[in-house]
């Protein structure tokens, strides 16, 4: 068998079929964004070029929609990984009985239909005089992005890190050192999903932001009606919503733990 | 643990604040509580439509998902390859592969262009055929990555200790395999279920305007002017809140009390 780089190759070539398998049914929307013309039956584009890219690029209403998804989702993370971190923590350091149920607390209110949560919300939102505030829809959006960065984390605080953190206790490493050079190493790659899947999350919410946004325009509010109108602009709004989702992807792919052999962080060491 | 109070708080606010736009249209505004948007909606046959398209939609969506995720797990069980492929559609937004499927599927849409022409109405149909293809292709890689994960090596181990043991290949799947690969693949078309059941962009995008799901008929009505027709989303949306804890919890805890999986 031909093996590359301790990988045989029919494995990568497993890898690189399916992954095209995947991407196959995307590749459509690529050519739709960059279809300036195209009628049926045709399979190919009469034109190509570029009126998708500058109707999204020119269009204000586009770009403060952009800008809300963008500002939301990433405040929402943010105070997401805050609550996270140490519930994570927590979880994972529990029996195995206890953990299920925490996790099943934290994630069962993904499970409400995402317009019942956000117009619930809104209803105290409105009351409160914060309907059509962006600080609002970041209280509903971390209801959704919070169990997610929480599933992602979990992984990270188990499989020995507390008995290393202790060696490095007992080592005389204080507090910030041992969060610098043990407990962030070991978790970065989790950090880093679950940050990638809570913006992918937050970013593509259609119902709460329509629920609890009081008519502030967000990027999935905004690609929906051109689906039928426009399909080109939809396709180049549907790139746009792809974007968190790729890195996610691109995370996944090159993350890992901290402890293998070969990760940069271990490079050096003795 | 401040993640959980936060999560207790926010949903059990969501909840309790739809049960009482529900009571009390034009709560903003002092309205009175009583049960009129809820008599208003049982008795509106358009309610009674969209309940049952969306246990149509949710019943078939989870068994394509689920039949779907079967054959990617005979495929993949013996291919690391396939386990990592099964994880990449996951965080893709539901709403990017409903705009996939009417790229694809929509009349005049490529489907049809190296077809020729679809044999039958796909998006947009009264069926919601567009919506549940939809689904399942969502979904069935999700389900698969459970099913694999049940696939370990305690399986492999017990699978051959029963061959060696003389079990047939029936015997094996029925008694080792099956048993291992069950719990979790009906906690996860549970979760699809509740999943299709409240969402709102599939069916928006991909269905017919006069077809609704409970999501969308209560989309619509909040989108109507007026305290009224607010309460009575909140009312839909409370019923489909509750079929969420049917189709979710209920087979979630009966599992977790049940299985061996847990």
């Amino acid at each position: 068998m031909v093996v590359t780089a301790g990988r045989p190759l029919r494995t990568r070539l497993g890898y690189v079929l399916g992954g095209i398998a995947l991407a196959a049914p995307f590749g459509p929307v690529l050519l739709q964004a960059a279809a300036d013309e195209w009628h049926g039956p045709s399979l190919w584009p009469q034109r190509l070029g570029v009126r998708g890219v500058r109707a999204v690029l020119d269009d204000p209403l586009v770009a403060e929609a952009v800008r809300n998804s963008a500002v939301v989702a990433v405040v929402a993370v943010l105070i997401a990984v805050a609550l996270g971190w140490p519930a994570a923590r927590a979880i994972a350091e529990t029996e195995r009985r206890t953990r299920l149920v925490l996790l099943a607390v934290v994630v069962a209110p993904v499970l409400l239909p995402p317009l019942a949560t956000g117009q619930g919300l809104a209803t105290w939102l409105l009351r409160l005089g914060q309907g059509d505030d962006l600080a609002g829809v970041v209280l509903v959006h971390l209801l959704q992005v919070l169990p997610y960065v929480v599933v992602g984390l979990v992984p990270g605080f188990t499989s020995g890190l507390a008995s290393t953190e202790e060696a490095a206790r007992a080592l005389g490493a204080s507090r910030s050192l041992r969060l610098r050079t043990v407990t962030l190493p070991a978790c970065l790659p989790f950090l880093a999903v679950a940050v990638a899947l809570g913006l992918a999350v937050s970013w593509g919410q259609y119902a709460t932001s329509l629920a609890a946004g009081g008519g502030l325009p967000f990027l999935p509010l905004v690609l929906v009606p051109f689906v039928r109108a426009d399909p080109q602009i939809a396709a180049v709004l549907n790139l746009v919503l792809l974007v968190p989702t790729l890195a996610l992807v691109g995370l996944a792919v090159t993350a890992r733990p901290v402890g293998e052999p070969d990760h940069p962080l271990r490079r050096n060491a003795p | 643990m401040p993640a959980l109070l936060v999560m207790l708080v926010l949903g059990g606010g969501a909840v309790a604040g739809l049960v009482w736009t529900s009571l009390r249209p034009g709560a903003l505004v002092g309205g009175t509580i009583g049960v009129d948007a809820w008599r208003s909606v049982v008795a509106d046959p358009g309610f009674h439509r969209a309940l049952g398209f969306t246990l149509w939609v949710t019943a078939a969506s989870t068994v394509l998902a689920v039949a779907l995720a079967w054959l990617i797990i005979l495929a993949g069980r013996h291919r690391p390859a396939v386990r990592v492929l099964a994880t990449l559609p996951v965080p893709v937004p539901h709403l990017v592969v409903a705009v996939l499927a009417v790229t694809w599927l929509a009349p005049g849409g490529l489907a049809d262009r190296v077809l020729g022409t679809l044999p039958v109405e796909v998006v947009g149909d009264r069926l919601g055929i567009g919506i549940i293809l939809t689904y399942a292709y969502k979904e069935a890689p999700f389900l698969a990555l459970l099913g694999l994960t049940a696939w370990d090596g305690a399986t492999v181990r017990l699978d051959e200790a029963a061959s060696t043991l003389g079990a047939s290949r029936v015997q094996r799947w029925r008694d080792v395999v099956l048993p291992r690969l069950l719990p979790p693949l009906a906690l996860g078309g549970a979760l699809v279920s509740a999943y299709v059941v409240g969402a709102t962009e599939v069916p928006l995008v991909v269905g017919a305007s006069t077809r609704e799901t409970l999501s969308t008929y209560a989309l619509h009505l909040t989108a109507l002017e007026g305290p009224v027709a607010r309460a009575e989303a909140a009312v839909v949306l409370t019923i489909a809140a509750v079929m969420v804890l049917v189709v979710a919890v209920v087979p979630a805890w009966l599992l977790s009390r049940r299985s061996a999986w847990w």
